[in-house]
């Protein structure tokens, strides 16, 4: 028995080893007349966003690569690349940089200090690019800009939206959608249900957070930055500065009738899966949930998207974009492999490539020249929430952007955690202000200490 | 004799570095992952250091003076010890009250003992995703069974107690299938002679059964109570995927250090914050062993 068993193992590894020799050998039969070049790739997708990505890079590979002997790998690297470029940046780990990074904004001023980092307009002024700076949308690429020198390229960007259920809407007499905050507030009176003490069902869900007040301060106008240098946009930013210009008094001013509405939820927990259950009429959340809320909420009530409130009425500066762009790298420094990432990275900035991705995710397109496809006008008429969107962003002024305040996480905990308070009672407006404007400015005060 | 000596005076050499050789490969482990960056820790918290790593200035206790002056940090040590304490304790003395009733041979047992040590084989990144569903204020399972609208993960009251439940569930496998081999290592005689003197099964628990199994019991609540103190995963799963709208509540002393480091790159506050974890983790330590000498039973 035992001598069977042996010699069945011994078939069995003889056996592996030759499929170890055949996957190898089909690598090995790739024409032969051009060298294939590997652009390592890494993304942050998750769920059918990564197959989206991950679709990209293979379409890239069935054509364009093909073509000319480029093959994108295409990696899921967890959602903070940003922090994983700079543990490689630290422990002076050039070489296993990859060719191309996805990286959301706030992760710019720390790519522009890595030696290996290729400005996406070092590569323009090379020229011959077959997507022009001229065909993608200005506030995107202002979204990717440092000191005036386009950094990265946009590839997946998204717009803060107010998502309502229409027939709760219609159910409590009311027309339209509000355009300011203190309209929201009116909304909220009239869409909660108290019973007894408890709050049945909630107006609004949103919990503030980074992300949402620096579109509330950036819509206040067109020249109010979040912080200093533009936001950290032409040099680093150094302190906030909307507690100088006042704009982030005039939103916590009508925040509060939020507030005091009591019908507010200040905590997010399953924002999708509760505003499906029709736990309050309005969230406000990004254009990437639009498929999440399609798929839970079904034909089961008429929901809809409208602009993201303003402050005030007379307010023109629109949203931010957000999400993120791709940023290239050159570690092995080899301009050829550059040129290789290089067409990858516009493959996924072109019009095709982005109206796919932006119907696969919701993900708003970069190219202007999407909307000269086929296609496009039918898609956008049969799903409006895009079109809102998109209209959204085309109404912005591009100076209004999240800014890059390279501390982003210690400033996201100070501005949610008061903001918390706040609505909870447990801060005044006047606390709740002092304690976001002293705790950003020590924060950035500390980091500037210990990084001159 | 003369032989005697010869040997001895040949030995040395060989015989003398021949332990260390044994001990080679734990002993660079050792100082590769745990003296070295300890070390390197303890001297890099006296520094000012950029978000590089690179070490600026010597700053002496600049870094600890704000860090244990940062309300963050001190909410995340207060975290902590009510982690420590609620976790271990509550998960040992459940485990401790099935391992009792498993201990009896029925025809069932085989079934019940796997039943109660199948939490050891849940994933903890697949565990929190149940309990954060559960802990849901509104559509949660948690709040409809108990008739109770408490906002578990976020409220500063309950949020710790919602972390340490997850901790309880997960580790009363372990701790029962430790605490029914104590018990099943009880000799069978002992418990057979106490029946036949009338103890009932509370007297032979009190008696008996818990100091016969006491080192088992000082063994668990230590290594729990050092697993414990440096906890952060479960809050790292919570805080990290952006589900809650205050992480304040549940930030543990690892996890902000985590936090300050990975995230932030702050380091001066992350240096810290470590060295404070570490020696509040040796006083316990100490407190507990200090516990063992008169608590634990040795047979």
């Amino acid at each position: 028995m035992k001598k069977v068993l042996t010699i069945a193992m011994c078939l069995l590894m003889v056996a592996s080893m030759g499929f170890a020799a055949g996957s190898k050998e089909i690598v090995e039969t790739k024409p032969a007349t051009l060298p294939i070049r590997t652009v390592e790739f890494w993304h942050t997708m998750s769920g059918v966003n990564a197959t989206a990505i991950d679709k990209m890079a293979e379409q890239f590979n069935a054509t364009i690569g093909k073509a000319q002997g480029i093959v994108v790998k295409s990696v899921f690297q967890g959602n903070d690349n940003s922090e994983k470029l700079k543990t490689l940046a630290q422990a002076g780990d050039t070489k296993n940089f990859p060719d191309v990074a996805q990286i959301v904004g706030a992760g710019i001023p720390a790519a522009m200090t890595y030696s290996q980092l290729v400005p996406v307009q070092d590569m323009y002024d090379k020229g011959g690019a077959f997507v022009t700076k001229a065909d993608l949308e200005p506030n995107m690429i202002r979204s990717f800009t440092y000191a005036g020198k386009m950094i990265g390229m946009p590839v997946s960007c998204s717009a803060i939206l107010l998502y309502y259920n229409k027939d709760m809407f219609k159910e409590v007499g009311l027309a339209n959608p509000p355009t300011t905050i203190a309209e929201m507030a009116d909304s909220i009176k009239k869409l909660m249900v108290v019973k007894g003490k408890d709050v049945e069902r909630y107006g609004l869900n949103v919990a503030v957070r980074r992300y949402q007040l620096s579109n509330f301060i950036g819509g206040q106008g067109a020249f109010n930055f979040f912080g200093d240098n533009e936001g950290g946009r032409l040099a680093p930013m150094t302190k906030v500065t909307f507690g100088e210009d006042g704009t982030l008094r005039a939103f916590l001013t009508e925040w509060e009738k939020v507030i005091k509405t009591g019908g507010y939820k200040a905590w997010e927990d399953d924002i999708n899966e509760e505003f499906a259950l029709e736990l309050f009429g309005m969230a406000i959340m990004s254009t990437a949930r639009i498929g999440k809320i399609t798929a839970l909420v079904g034909d089961k009530f008429a929901w809809g998207v409208a602009p993201l409130p303003k402050v005030n009425a007379q307010d023109k500066g629109g949203i931010a974009v957000g999400g993120s762009c791709v940023v290239m790298f050159d570690p092995d420094k080899d301009s050829a492999q550059v040129d290789a990432a290089w067409q990858f990275v516009q493959y996924m900035a072109s019009p095709e490539v982005q109206f796919q991705f932006h119907k696969d995710t919701g993900y708003i397109p970069v190219n202007k020249k999407v909307y000269t496809l086929p296609g496009v006008a039918e898609h956008l008429a049969n799903n409006p929430a895009y079109k809102v969107a998109i209209d959204a962003i085309h109404n912005s002024h591009p100076n209004n952007q999240e800014p890059f305040d390279i501390i982003n996480w210690e400033i996201d905990t100070i501005i949610k955690n008061h903001m918390l308070a706040f609505a909870q009672g447990k801060e005044t407006l006047q606390q709740c202000h002092d304690g976001i404007v002293n705790e950003c400015n020590q924060k950035l005060a500390d980091y500037h200490k210990a990084n001159k | 004799m003369r032989a005697n000596q010869l040997m001895r005076k040949k030995k040395p050499v060989s015989k003398v570095v021949e332990p260390f050789l044994y001990l080679l490969p734990a002993i660079i482990f050792f100082i590769l992952f745990t003296y070295y960056p300890f070390i390197k820790t303890a001297i890099s918290s006296l520094f000012m250091v950029d978000s590089m790593g690179r070490s600026k200035a010597f700053v002496g206790l600049e870094n600890f003076i704000r860090v244990l002056s940062s309300p963050a940090f001190l909410i995340s040590i207060k975290n902590t010890f009510i982690y420590m304490l609620l976790s271990a304790p509550v998960s040992i003395f459940i485990a401790l009250i099935l391992a009792l009733v498993a201990h009896k041979k029925t025809r069932s047992s085989r079934i019940s003992e796997t039943l109660f040590a199948l939490t050891m084989a849940m994933s903890m990144s697949v565990s929190a995703m149940i309990f954060k569903l559960a802990y849901n204020p509104t559509i949660g399972a948690l709040n409809f069974i108990l008739g109770t609208r408490i906002n578990w993960l976020n409220s500063s009251e309950w949020a710790m107690v919602a972390i340490s439940m997850i901790s309880v569930w997960m580790g009363i496998g372990f701790n029962f299938l430790f605490l029914l081999a104590a018990i099943f290592g009880i000799s069978p005689e002992l418990l057979e002679s106490a029946s036949i003197d009338g103890a009932r099964m509370y007297r032979k628990t009190v008696s008996i059964i818990l100091p016969m199994i006491s080192p088992t019991l000082f063994f668990l609540i230590i290594t729990s109570m050092a697993k414990n103190m440096m906890m952060s995963g479960l809050v790292l799963i919570f805080t990290n995927s952006g589900s809650l709208s205050t992480t304040a509540n549940v930030e543990t002393m690892i996890s902000y250090m985590y936090k300050q480091a990975v995230n932030n790159l702050n380091y001066n506050d992350a240096y810290a914050a470590a060295m404070v974890a570490f020696v509040l983790t040796f006083i316990m330590m100490l407190i507990s062993f200090r516990f063992e000498k008169k608590g634990v039973f040795y047979n």
